[in-house]
C-alpha cells in the first residue's frame, strides 16, 4: 500500500535529476513516532489509492475519447445527451465509495479526540513569538520554561552557512517520557498560533483566550520538529517546536535538574547585582526576546514598532519602563513579558536598555522588579 | 446562417393582430419572462436565506451581519418592485364596427378608451406613436422597438381606414 | 477590445441608423458613462486582466523570496502584505470580475435580451471596483503598510495591524457592493428578460450557472460585510466581538469568515464550470451530456456549500461530533462534483473531437480541477486534514483548484469567445503554445507543492528550513515561467485586437447558443432589441 509514495517518489526522481541538493528530498509524511501519525499515514494511503484508480478511469475515457473520436480522424458527432441509467449508477456508486472511505476515518477521529487519562498533561501557550510551557500535572509538575528559536540571525538574514536544523532548533526543548499519554492544553497570550509536531500526527490551534487539548503517545527515542503552523504576525516562520522523546528513567532525571534550577533561580532576585553584569545578562536576553521589533540597534521599525533610542518611556522614570515590558501594551505586538520572564531576567533587560544606544537613564535592580510585580 | 439546426428565429415582423368578424384586436405585451408572482417567490428566497443567516450570527453574538442583510434585502426589494411594477402592462385595441375601444395597462392602473375610429389620426415621429382625434393623444406601442412601432403606426392607419 | 463595438449596425436587421451609439460620449467619458452590457463586460475583462497581472507580480514576490531558504529580498512583514494582497486581488480583483464580465457580455446575448436589467446599476457595479482596487493599493503606502494577516484577515492579528488594515476593510464593502449589485442585475435579467420561448429549462448552462451564483452570493455578501465591519469597531471603537477578554471569541471570526468563504469558493468555481459547459460540447459538436442532472448537480453544490464552513478549522478544536458532521458533509459534496465531470466526459465520448486553444484550455481544466477535486477530498477527512492544514499541500490543493480551474475556464472562455466579439481571430499557434507552456509551468509550480506540504512546510512563512529547498527552488522557476507565458497571451491578445485576421460567421461549428446561431460576427453594439422566438 505504498501507491501515493510511488506517485510522489516519480516526481521526486525528475526533481533528484534537475537540482543538486546536498540535502535529502522531503517528499512525504515524515516518518512516524506516534500510533496516530502512523494511522494517518495508512489512511491516507488508503485514500491515495482509491482517488488513483478513479482518476485513471475516469481520465482514461476522457483522453480514449480525444484519440478515438476526434474530427481529424473523421468520427462523426453522435448526439445522444442523456442516459438516466448511467447518471444514476454514477451518482450512487460514489456515494458508496464515500461510504467506504468514511468508515476507517471516523475510528480515527473519534480516537483523535480522547484526551482522557493522561499520564502527563502540559500547557502550551503560544507568544509571539515563541512557546511556553508549563508541565501541569503528572511528574514534573511544576516546571515551567519557554521555548525559542535558537538559530542565530546571521543564518537568517546574513546568509551566514546555515546548520542542518535551521530554523527548527529552540533553546529549551520540550521534554516528555516514551510511551505516556501525554495531553497538550494549547492557548495562546496574543494572537492565534498552533502547535504542531507532525511526527506525532497532532496539531492544535492555540487561542487566545480558551484552551483546547489534544495528545499523543510517543513511541520513538529521537527530537522531533514542526513549526507554528497559523499565521500569527511577523515572525511567524521563526518558532519551532522541538519535543525530545527520553526513557523513562533519562524523564526523572530531567525532572531533577530543573526543579534544581529553578531553586537556584528564585534566590537571585533578592541579589543585589552588579551594573555590568545586569547589562551583559540583559543584552543576551534581549537579542532572544526583543530584537525581533525593536532590532539590534534599538531603532525599531515605525510605527508598528517604536524606537527604544531616544525613547520617552526607556529614558523616563523607570516604574513606566516596568510597567511597559511586565504588561505589555494592548493592541500592540508588544507582550506582557512579566507571565515569560523571571523579575531577574526583565531587570536585565530593562537595564541593557537604559543604558545602551546612546540612552543613560540607569539600572533597575531585580528587587525593584519583583516589588513592582503584582 | 446557423451551422446546426436550431430551434430559434428571429422574431417576426408581423404584429399579432387578431381579425375579428367586424375587425380586429392586437395586444401589446412587454416581454417579461417572469410573472410579478414568480419574482415574488424568489424574492422571500433570497430575502429569507439572508435574513436567516444574519439572524442566525445574530444569535450567536456577531449581531453586525445582520443590519448589512437587511440593507441588502431592502435593495433587493426596490430592485424587484421596480421589475414587477411593469410586468404586466399591456395595451389592447380593438376594433368592433368602427368603435375603437383602447385599454391601456400601466403599473397598477388601467385606462380605458372608446373612439370613433373615422375621427382618429395615428401620428407617428419614430420614437412614438399618437393616436389623435378623440380629446388627449393616446400614445401607444410603447412595448414595441423602434423598428415595429414604425410598421405598427402605418398598419394601425391603414387598418383604421379600411 | 474598443475596435469591436465600433462595427454596429450591420446585422441582417440591425440597421437602426438612429441610434445614437454610445450614449453620446465619446473617448473616455464614452466608458465612464456607458450602460450598454458590452461595454461593462470590456471594461470587467480589461479590470480583471490588469488586477490578475498586479496580483500575478506579487506571486512573484513570494516565489522569489522562496527561492532560497533565508533572506533575499523582503522582510518577513513585507512578505505576509504580499501573501495578503495575492490572495484579496487574485480573488475579488481578477478571478471573479472576469466571470461577471462574461455573464455581462454573454448573458443578454444567450437568453436573447437586448441588455441587462439595471442598465444604469450595472454601470455603478463595475465604476465601484476601480475605487476598491486603489484603496487596496493606497494601503501599501500607509504607516505599517498593507494588512500581514492572510487574504482570510483572521481576529485577533487584525487589530494590531496599521491604518491599512482600515483601507482594506473599506476596499473589501465597496468590492462587496459592487458584487451585491451585480448579482441582483444577474438574478433580474436571467429571470425576466428570456426571449419567449426560452425557458429556463432551455437556457445555455453558462446562464444557469451564474443564476445560481448570483443566489449565492446575495445570501452571504453581508456575512462578509459583517465580518470586516467587526473588525473594524474591534480595532477603533472598543467592541469585542472577537476578543476573548472582552468576552468575544476569535474562532466566530473563522465560522463567519469562512460561512462566507466556502459559498464564495464556489461563486468563482460555478460560473467557470458554466464557461466549460459551453466549450466542450461546441468542441466535440454534440449537445452537453445530462443537461438536467447537471443543472441539479449545480443546485445541490450550492446548497451543500453553506453547511461545509468549518472543514477550514478542523484544527480550531471543535467536539468530534462537529467534526465528524462537516466531514461528512464535505464528502458528499464529491457527488454532484463527480456527476459533473462525468457529464463532460460523456459530451466529449463519441463526439467529434477538435483541440482547437478554447478546448485544450477546456480539457486543461477538467483534467486538473478534477485532481484538485480529488486533494480536496483528502483534506475533507479530519485525521489527514489536522496534518496537512495550514501546510503547502493546502495552498497546492486550492491554487489547482482556483488557477488551473478559474483561470484556465477564464482563458478558454476568452478564446472562445474573442472572435464572435471582436471579428477577428486569435493566432491559434501562438494560443496552443500559450497552453502547454501554461500547463507545464502550472504544475512545476503546484505539484511540487504536495510535497512541500506532507513533508511538513506551514503556509506563509518567509524562510523555511533547509529540507524543503529543493521543491521550492523548482516552485520558483515554475512561477517565472508561468509568467513569461502569460506575456505571450497578452502579445496575441494584442496583436489580435489590432491587426487579428477577420473571424469567419461561425468559427466554431459545433457552438449551439443563440448568440452564435443568430447574431451576426462581429455582434453589434446593440442586439436582439427584438427577441428572438421559438418556432
Amino acid at each position: 500500500m505504498r501507491g501515493s509514495k510511488l506517485l510522489c517518489a516519480l516526481g521526486g526522481l525528475y526533481a533528484a535529476l534537475a537540482c543538486s541538493s546536498a540535502h535529502a528530498l522531503a517528499w512525504y509524511f515524515p516518518s512516524a513516532a506516534s500510533s496516530m501519525a502512523q494511522e494517518i499515514d495508512h489512511l491516507h494511503q488508503y485514500v491515495m489509492w482509491l482517488i488513483i484508480v478513479i482518476f485513471v478511469g475516469v481520465f482514461g475515457f476522457m483522453f480514449y475519447a480525444c484519440f478515438a473520436h476526434r474530427k481529424s480522424r473523421g468520427h462523426p458527432a453522435e448526439q445522444f445527451h442523456e442516459n438516466t441509467t448511467v447518471e444514476i449508477l454514477w451518482t450512487i456508486i460514489p456515494a458508496l465509495i464515500l461510504i467506504v472511505i468514511a468508515w476507517p476515518v471516523t475510528k480515527v477521529v473519534i480516537a483523535q479526540k480522547d484526551t482522557s487519562s493522561p499520564d502527563l498533561t502540559i500547557k502550551a501557550t503560544g507568544y509571539q513569538w515563541k512557546w511556553g510551557y508549563d508541565y501541569l500535572k503528572g511528574e514534573g509538575e511544576g516546571i515551567s520554561f519557554v521555548s525559542m528559536l535558537a538559530t542565530p540571525r546571521e543564518q537568517i538574514d546574513a546568509g551566514a552557512q546555515k546548520d542542518e536544523n535551521y530554523l527548527l532548533e529552540v533553546d529549551r526543548e520540550l521534554v516528555v517520557p516514551i510511551d505516556k499519554k501525554i495531553r497538550v492544553l494549547a492557548t495562546a497570550a496574543d494572537v492565534i498560533h498552533a502547535w504542531w509536531v507532525p511526527a506525532f500526527g497532532v496539531k492544535q490551534d492555540a487561542i487566545p483566550g480558551f484552551i483546547r487539548d489534544i495528545w499523543f503517545r510517543a513511541d520513538k527515542l529521537g527530537t522531533f520538529r514542526g513549526q507554528c503552523a497559523e499565521l500569527c504576525g511577523k515572525e511567524h516562520g521563526f518558532m519551532p517546536i522541538v519535543v525530545r522523546v527520553v526513557s523513562q528513567e533519562d524523564y526523572t532525571k530531567w525532572v531533577a535538574q530543573q526543579k534544581q534550577a529553578a531553586a537556584a533561580q528564585a534566590e537571585d532576585v533578592n541579589k543585589k547585582w552588579d551594573p555590568k553584569e545586569l547589562v551583559a545578562h540583559g543584552e543576551k536576553l534581549y537579542s532572544a526576546n526583543c530584537v525581533a521589533c525593536h532590532q539590534a540597534n534599538g531603532r525599531g521599525a515605525p510605527p508598528a514598532f517604536p524606537p527604544l533610542v531616544g525613547s520617552k518611556v526607556v529614558n523616563g522614570p523607570k516604574e513606566g519602563h516596568m510597567d511597559i515590558v511586565l504588561n505589555g501594551k494592548a493592541g500592540t505586538a508588544m507582550a506582557p513579558f512579566g507571565k515569560q520572564l523571571s523579575d531577574t531576567d526583565i531587570a536585565a533587560v530593562i537595564s541593557y536598555e537604559r543604558s545602551s544606544w546612546g540612552n543613560k537613564s540607569g539600572i533597575v535592580q531585580p528587587a525593584e522588579v519583583r516589588a513592582r510585580h503584582k | 446562417m446557423p451551422a446546426l439546426e436550431s430551434p430559434w428565429e428571429n422574431a417576426r415582423r408581423e404584429l399579432p393582430f387578431r381579425e375579428g368578424a367586424r375587425g380586429f384586436s392586437l395586444i401589446l405585451k412587454r416581454n417579461c419572462s417572469i410573472s410579478p408572482a414568480g419574482l415574488a417567490c424568489v424574492f422571500a428566497a433570497l430575502g429569507v436565506a439572508a435574513l436567516a443567516i444574519g439572524a442566525g450570527f445574530a444569535l450567536a453574538g456577531a449581531w453586525l451581519i445582520l443590519p448589512f442583510a437587511g440593507l441588502e434585502v431592502l435593495l433587493l426589494a426596490a430592485a424587484f418592485l421596480l421589475q414587477a411594477r411593469h410586468a404586466t402592462d399591456y395595451e389592447r385595441i380593438e376594433l368592433d364596427r368602427g368603435r375603437l375601444a383602447i385599454e391601456i395597462a400601466q403599473a397598477a392602473r388601467v385606462a380605458r378608451y372608446e373612439l370613433d375610429a373615422r375621427a382618429v389620426r395615428v401620428e407617428s415621429d419614430g420614437r412614438h406613436v399618437l393616436l389623435r382625434g378623440g380629446g388627449e393623444p393616446l400614445e401607444l406601442g410603447r412595448h414595441l422597438d423602434d423598428e415595429s412601432r414604425a410598421a405598427f403606426a402605418a398598419e394601425l392607419e391603414k387598418r383604421l381606414r379600411v | 477590445m474598443s475596435a469591436v463595438v465600433d462595427t454596429h449596425g450591420h446585422g441582417h436587421d440591425h440597421g437602426h441608423e438612429h441610434h445614437d451609439h454610445h450614449g453620446g460620449y465619446s473617448g473616455v467619458m464614452r466608458w465612464i458613462t456607458t450602460t450598454n452590457h458590452k461595454d461593462i463586460g470590456t471594461l470587467y475583462l480589461w479590470f480583471a486582466g490588469i488586477m490578475f497581472f498586479a496580483g500575478g507580480m506579487m506571486a512573484l514576490v513570494i516565489r522569489a523570496e522562496l527561492f532560497e531558504p533565508g533572506l533575499q529580498l523582503v522582510n518577513p512583514d513585507f512578505f505576509n502584505q504580499m501573501t495578503t494582497m495575492h490572495g484579496l486581488i487574485m480573488i475579488f480583483g481578477a478571478i471573479m470580475p472576469a466571470f461577471v464580465g462574461f455573464a455581462n457580455w454573454q448573458i443578454p446575448m444567450m437568453i436573447g435580451a437586448p441588455d441587462m436589467a439595471f442598465a444604469r446599476l450595472n454601470n455603478w457595479s463595475f465604476w465601484l471596483l476601480p475605487f476598491a482596487a486603489t484603496l487596496l493599493m493606497l494601503s501599501f503606502f500607509t504607516p505599517g503598510g498593507a494588512p500581514g494577516t492572510g487574504w482570510t484577515l483572521y481576529a485577533p492579528l487584525t487589530v494590531q495591524q496599521g491604518i491599512g488594515m482600515d483601507f482594506t476593510i473599506f476596499a473589501v464593502h465597496i468590492l462587496g457592493m459592487s458584487s451585491i449589485l451585480g448579482s441582483i442585475n444577474i438574478i433580474t435579467t436571467i429571470l425576466n428578460m428570456r426571449a419567449p420561448g426560452m425557458t429556463l429549462m432551455k437556457m445555455p448552462m453558462f446562464c444557469w450557472t451564474w443564476l445560481i451564483t448570483a443566489y449565492l452570493l446575495v445570501a452571504v455578501m453581508p456575512v462578509l460585510a459583517g465580518a470586516v465591519t467587526m473588525t473594524l469597531t474591534d480595532r477603533h471603537f472598543g467592541t469585542t466581538f472577537f476578543n476573548a477578554a472582552g468576552g468575544g471569541d476569535p474562532v466566530l471570526y473563522q465560522h463567519i469568515f469562512w460561512f462566507f468563504g466556502h459559498p464564495e469558493v464556489y461563486v468563482i468555481a460555478l460560473p467557470a464550470f458554466g464557461v466549460i459547459s459551453q466549450v466542450i460540447p461546441a468542441f466535440s459538436r454534440k449537445p452537453l451530456f445530462g443537461y438536467a442532472s447537471m443543472v441539479y448537480a449545480t443546485a445541490a453544490i450550492a446548497i451543500l456549500s453553506f453547511i461545509v464552513w468549518a472543514h477550514h478549522m478542523y484544527t480550531v478544536g471543535m467536539p468530534v461530533t462537529g467534526q465528524l458532521f462537516f466531514m461528512y458533509a464535505t464528502t458528499l459534496i464529491a457527488v454532484p462534483t463527480g456527476v459533473k465531470v462525468f457529464n463532460w466526459v460523456s459530451t466529449m465520448w463519441k463526439g467529434s473531437l477538435s483541440f482547437e486553444t478554447p478546448m485544450l484550455f477546456a480539457i486543461g481544466f477538467l483534467f486538473l480541477f478534477t485532481l484538485g477535486g480529488f486533494t480536496g477530498l483528502v483534506l475533507s477527512l479530519v485525521p489527514i486534514d489536522i496534518q496537512l492544514q495550514d501546510t503547502y499541500y493546502v495552498v497546492a490543493h486550492f491554487h489547482y483548484v482556483m488557477v488551473a480551474g478559474a483561470m484556465f475556464s477564464a482563458f478558454a472562455g476568452i478564446y472562445f469567445w474573442l472572435p464572435k466579439w471582436t471579428g477577428k481571430m486569435y493566432n491559434e499557434t501562438l494560443g496552443q503554445w500559450h497552453f502547454w507552456l501554461t500547463l507545464i509551468f502550472f504544475n512545476m509550480i503546484f505539484f511540487v507543492q504536495h510535497f512541500l506540504g506532507m513533508a511538513g512546510m506551514p503556509r506563509r512563512i518567509p524562510y523555511y528550513p533547509l529540507m524543503f529547498e529543493t521543491w521550492n527552488k523548482i516552485s520558483s522557476i515554475g512561477a517565472f515561467g508561468f509568467a513569461v507565458s502569460q506575456l505571450l497571451f497578452l502579445y496575441n491578445l494584442f496583436t489580435t485586437l489590432k491587426s487579428g485576421a477577420q473571424a469567419p460567421q461561425m468559427p466554431w461549428e459545433g457552438a449551439d447558443s443563440l448568440d452564435w446561431t443568430h447574431l451576426p460576427t462581429p455582434v453589434p453594439y446593440h442586439t436582439w432589441e427584438t427577441p428572438p422566438v421559438l418556432k
